[in-house]
């Protein structure tokens, strides 16, 4: 059993050439998008509407240290926009200073001096806030500072109060209230979500591709059958070992062993590489490509010739992908979708 | 051993078997001869169970033969015209790889007394797509040899092959012969013919025609080897049969 097995084995991988390519492609494949699709997350940037009716010194000091921050993108925007612009979700959040916003800062009101105004979708609006908070709370703190001075000396001149004010934000640099590292975490009962992890959708577009990767390998693998029936290779099989079910079977085993091999190998290493969020990503991909495989032994058995099958291969597993995405993306169902593994896949999340 | 009542077989609605009814004795070496297209291969085929007949049927020990196919084929070593063997597989490995499928247990001392035999000891490492025609050949008879079987059924053993390499051939199935097994050969060689069987068949247009000692063909012997002349063969040959 175990020479027959590995004579078959190398029966089916006799191109060595051919055998380097099919593994080594999905590892360069992924090399290549994980610079993008990291700096994608990595780089991608919170937008934020910002509302001042004024512009004085101190709002336009705000709004520049916030928008200096290399994951806040500011939009400086009126009240009505800022609303359609968080209802349509172009920007996560709004933050729509007070009238009189500075003059309130200066002389100590910090309440209800900002208003904040996002919608159930909006997530990462929550880090922009502590920047903002963070901001403001310095210029209280300094003008606080700068009129108790005023108060203990009895000098209510401009310049000391400058001075003072001055002398208490040095006490700010560099940032010492916004040094945290911003960790989301969500309900148990939602999603898991790591910091700057590529979304599930994304996640599972690539997953999906894995899968008709190694799916259309097994496909390929299987042309080899029809070269051996043209040879009479079958013929003198099911002559002398009495049936080719045998045969049959350990040759399909062999193929989606090494099919799910490479699949798994390259799930494991999306995970290790990407920030893909915690799921039965790779066991969901198993399963899948399994049932794949065994649809296309069948439809191996109904399409013997060679161009026939690989054209209807190709077709079919492109089909499941393609349709399968555009199913997770857009929620539709239709009953034929059902023939689709890819559509298994998705609805498995 | 093996009766044949009334077989035929139709491909493609073209009648290449008609209504053949003979019988085959255990032990027997019989050359099967005739034309191009006359019918040889596919009562080959349909001995060895690869297809099946549309009418008539074929016993073997009594008993017909589609009732124990998995049964009858191991006592069966059918040696196909084309050479069926992996390519890229030396010639140990394909040894090793039928041996495996023929799942029965076959002794080392067999199998390596047949590769003496055919002296393929000296090519075992070499790839069977490395190796000459007369070489495939001779591993192609092998493979087909593998599992023991009583009848041998070989469909052109010798063709395309050198002169030493079909002595080789020959000589090692004159002593499988010997030994008892049933060989029923297909050649357009004479002289395999000739060194090899005791009887002949001759069909004609899916015709059996003959089926005799060959020493009743030997007088027309030339006629065997020219195609031209194939009416007048045919004219002889139902003579003598009645």
């Amino acid at each position: 059993m175990g020479t027959y097995l590995l004579l078959l084995h190398k029966l089916i991988h006799q191109n060595k050439w051919r055998l380097v390519f099919i593994i080594l492609l999905p590892f360069f494949l992924l090399l290549a998008i994980v610079p993008f699709v990291a700096n994608t997350v990595e780089q991608s940037e919170v937008p934020i509407a910002w509302v001042a009716d004024e512009e004085t010194d101190m709002i336009q000091t705000l709004a520049k240290r916030i928008d200096e921050h290399p994951r806040i993108l500011l939009f400086h925007l009126n009240e009505e926009e800022a609303y359609r612009a968080v209802s349509t979700q172009e920007v996560e959040a709004a933050f729509m200073l007070n009238p009189n916003f500075q003059d309130d800062i200066t002389a100590g009101k910090i309440r209800d001096q900002i208003i904040w105004i996002r919608t159930e979708n909006s997530v990462l609006d929550t880090f922009v806030k502590e920047k903002v908070a963070a901001e403001v709370m310095r210029f209280t703190l300094n003008s606080k500072a700068a009129n108790d001075l005023a108060e203990l000396t009895r000098n209510s001149s401009e310049e000391q109060w400058q001075t003072a004010f001055e002398h208490s934000d040095s006490y700010w640099e560099p940032e010492p209230l916004f040094q945290m590292e911003f960790v989301s975490s969500r309900n148990e009962a939602e999603q898991p979500l790591r910091e700057n992890a590529i979304d599930d959708q994304l996640a599972a577009g690539l997953f999906g591709f894995w899968i008709w990767y190694a799916w259309i390998i097994f496909a390929i693998q299987l042309l080899v059958l029809d070269q051996w029936k043209q040879k009479g290779l079958f013929i003198r099989l099911q002559v002398t070992s009495g049936s080719l079910k045998g045969f049959y079977g350990r040759f399909y085993l062999l193929n989606i062993i090494f099919s799910v091999l490479i699949l798994v190998a390259i799930c494991m290493l999306t995970t290790l590489k990407l920030p893909i969020s915690e799921g039965p990503w790779i066991v969901n991909s198993f399963w899948i490509l399994l049932a794949a495989c065994l649809l296309t032994i069948l439809l191996r058995q109904v399409l013997w010739k060679r161009n026939v099958f690989l054209m209807v291969g190709i077709v079919y597993s492109l089909s499941s992908y393609l349709i399968g995405v555009l199913t997770m993306v857009s929620d539709s169902e239709h009953w034929w979708q059902q023939f689709l593994p890819h559509v298994w896949f998705y609805q498995l999340f | 051993m093996i009766l044949l009542d009334q077989v035929g077989k139709e491909i493609k609605k073209k009648h290449i078997l008609k209504s053949v009814s003979t019988q085959i004795n255990q032990g027997e070496s019989i050359g099967i001869v005739g034309p191009n297209g006359a019918g040889k291969s596919t009562f080959i085929k349909l001995i060895a169970t690869i297809i099946k007949p549309d009418t008539g049927r074929i016993l073997y020990k009594g008993n017909p033969i589609e009732k124990s196919v998995k049964a009858f084929r191991k006592q069966v070593g059918y040696i196909p015209q084309d050479i069926a063997l992996f390519e890229d597989f030396t010639v140990k490995e394909q040894l090793s790889f039928w041996k495996s499928a023929v799942q029965l247990s076959v002794s080392d001392d067999y199998v390596q007394n047949m590769m003496a035999s055919l002296d393929l000891h000296s090519v075992e490492h070499q790839k069977v797509k490395e190796l000459s025609g007369g070489w495939k050949r001779k591993v192609n008879v092998c493979v087909g040899m593998l599992h023991n079987p009583d009848i041998l059924l070989l469909d052109e053993p010798t063709a395309g092959v050198d002169l030493a390499a079909k002595d080789d051939l020959i000589q090692w199935l004159t002593s499988l012969h010997h030994a008892g097994k049933t060989l029923l050969i297909i050649s357009h060689d004479w002289d395999v013919i000739n060194r090899l069987c005791e009887k002949a068949m001759v069909f004609q247009q899916g015709e059996l025609i003959f089926h005799d000692q060959l020493d009743r063909l030997n007088d027309i012997e030339q006629n065997l080897r020219l195609d031209h002349n194939h009416q007048e063969l045919v004219k002889i040959l139902k003579q003598r049969m009645n």
